[in-house]
């Protein structure tokens, strides 16, 4: 199938404000077949051209230093003139000639070049003296190239501007609902269970009894389900960094059935919830699209360009030519990676993750939180087990302060933030530490550690 | 009796996310008995060999150490006939919040990084401090012969 057709297929699912905003590569390939009469009419045909060119390219290396006087024939060049404020391609040409034609000025294009060529021809069998004659030949129809490409890409630029600026207006707005809908039910609240705030904050800052339905619990789950995925990126270590456009797609499409499967949708109690989550996965299907078209409109530039080298032999702007490129305008590439990165930075962390307040060494909720001399945090259990064992060094930074530990270093106000933010895991976690604790005191009381029965 | 929850995170991310040239894999029966394998390093004499371990967690893991062992045979200063390995933070230097991931990395740099002054095997470190590349060169014989 021909790139244009799949190109047009591709635009075709993408939503109107995007494929309107597309390179018109059908309109660049009709300009390309303008530029290849134009140059044909000026005689200068692909192999004519590569022939040229190729003169040009011989001279390098060890030959260079002998000077470019010792060359023959025509020399010609591509070259990007922008003085003019837009691009305008055009070819030098210099021919070795001892007898300049009189009108330089005032002869046709077509007939200089004809006569270049014939001078060009004539000097592979003769040694010329190095008069050399320049001819500048404006290419119009390969103006009018690039400056559509140069005008498409200049809108694409603008049009991802405006886009992002837009996806920043909305992510912000959900952010915003979202921290509303999932506020800790028992923030003004003395007692973390959940229930109970119910009726404690009455009388507090809250707006009303009715508003006070949290889907805090729904909401964590669904970010972590997200996180989980890894839709647009992996953070795996042997995989790690973006993912195919369609490896993007089946996991989005898996995020948003998981979500379902897993009931998290009916779960949530608000209304505003629901519509949050709908944002969510529009945001999410809008960065795939945003993907999608920057890579169609990549692999659009790049077969236009393929195919300019192709039909006229004119190099292509590469690595060693950069200097069109350079003239164009540079789109921002890495728009959907910035996308995922703000919703990242933005949205998610209005939940707090319970794997930010892991106690490192149990690896569930630290609670109670102790904060070690050094700074270093872990939950009241674990400690109390290591100062039993006689360990000192913190695990993290092996500074001796574990043995010196002790009430003084509950960390209150994480204690607070937890409660209100982790109310079900503290309280399981408080009843498990207090299980365990209790199975410690009846093993040493006599029975064996090892082999200590443990009832579930 | 129940695993502890640290066990049971540790493991579904060795399964899940496994460390570059590590692996490691639970028993059905006892979850607290994993068989390792850990590639050799690059630029080490144990390059290309692909080394078996065995690695328990005892009723105190965390807070104490993982017992680890090498089940092939290789031609280290650390490491004793028996396949006992001569590490710090299996030892002294444990501490609770290193992990299973972590312990298997060191392990890994061991390879790259035989210390002959702290030998487990007074005869190979002999032979790493008087002629390191006849030491190194046996190490690759070792490597090709058991762990390959």
């Amino acid at each position: 199938m021909h790139f244009s057709k799949t190109f047009a297929q591709l635009l075709r699912d993408l939503p109107p404000e995007l494929s309107e905003n597309a390179i018109e590569y059908r309109r660049l390939k009709k300009l390309l077949n303008q530029v290849t009469r134009e140059l044909a009419a000026l005689g200068l045909s692909p192999t004519v051209l590569h022939d040229l060119l190729q003169s040009n390219a011989e001279p390098s290396g060890k030959e260079k230093e002998k000077g470019r006087d010792s060359e023959t024939g025509a020399r010609l060049l591509y070259e990007f003139n922008d003085d003019v404020g837009h691009i305008e391609p055009r070819l030098r040409l210099w021919v070795d000639s001892t007898d300049p034609p009189d009108d330089v000025e005032g002869k046709p294009q077509v007939a200089l070049v004809a006569w270049a060529l014939q001078r060009h021809a004539e000097a592979q069998n003769a040694v010329l003296n190095s008069n050399k004659v320049e001819l500048v030949i404006p290419l119009v129809s390969d103006s009018a190239f690039f400056q559509l490409l140069a005008a498409t890409l200049q809108a694409l630029a603008d049009h991802l501007i405006a886009t992002h600026a837009q996806f920043v207006e909305t992510l912000k707005d959900l952010t915003k609902v979202v921290s509303d809908s999932a506020r800790p039910v028992s923030s003004t609240s003395t007692s973390f269970k959940p229930l109970s705030a119910l009726r404690s904050d009455a009388g507090g800052a809250r707006v009303s009894a009715s508003s006070r339905k949290s889907d805090l619990y729904s909401w964590r789950e669904i970010f972590q389900l997200y996180v989980e995925t890894e839709i647009f990126e992996s953070v795996n270590e042997r995989d790690r960094g973006s993912r195919t456009i369609e490896d993007a797609e089946t996991r989005l499409t898996q995020f948003a059935e998981r979500v379902k499967t897993r009931g998290l949708d009916r779960e949530l109690k608000l209304q505003q919830s629901h519509k949050a989550l709908d944002s969510f996965l529009e945001l999410n299907s809008f960065i795939l699209n945003v993907k999608k078209f920057e890579l169609a409109n990549a692999e659009a530039m790049r077969k236009i360009l393929k195919k300019h080298t192709k039909r006229t032999a004119l190099p292509a702007p590469d690595s060693s030519n950069t200097a069109p490129l350079a003239l164009l305008p540079a789109t921002n590439t890495l728009l959907p990676r910035t996308l995922v990165q703000e919703l990242g930075t933005t949205l998610l962390p209005v939940i707090p993750s319970l794997d930010d307040y892991a106690c490192l060494i149990c690896l569930s909720i630290a609670f109670k939180p102790i904060r070690l001399a050094c700074g270093h945090l872990f939950c009241v259990r674990c400690l109390v087990k290591m100062q039993k064992r006689g360990s000192d060094d913190c695990p993290m930074c092996r500074a001796p302060c574990v043995l010196i530990a002790d009430r003084s270093n509950v960390d209150w106000a994480l204690l607070n933030f937890m409660r209100d933010w982790f109310p079900e895991e503290a309280s399981i976690k408080l009843r498990q530490n207090e299980r365990e604790a209790a199975d410690e005191q009846m093993a040493e009381l006599g029975m064996d550690p090892n082999q200590r029965c443990r009832v579930m | 009796m129940s695993l502890p929850k640290r066990i049971i995170k540790e493991t579904e991310r060795l399964v899940a996310d496994p460390a570059p040239g590590i692996t490691a894999a639970p028993h059905d029966d006892n979850l607290r008995y994993f068989d390792v394998t850990i590639q050799g390093p690059d630029g080490s004499p144990f390059q290309q060999g692909i080394f078996k371990l065995e690695l328990f967690l005892p009723e105190e893991y965390p807070m104490a150490p993982p017992k680890v062992r090498f089940l092939t045979k290789i031609y280290h200063p650390n490491i004793d006939k028996l396949g006992r390995i001569c590490l710090d933070i299996l030892k002294d230097k444990w501490s609770p919040a290193l992990q299973i991931r972590t312990v298997l990395l060191s392990v890994q740099a061991l390879l790259s990084a035989p210390n002959p002054d702290d030998p487990l095997a007074p005869d190979v470190a002999k032979h790493y401090k008087e002629d390191e590349q006849g030491a190194q060169r046996v190490s690759r014989e070792w490597t090709q012969q058991y762990a390959s």
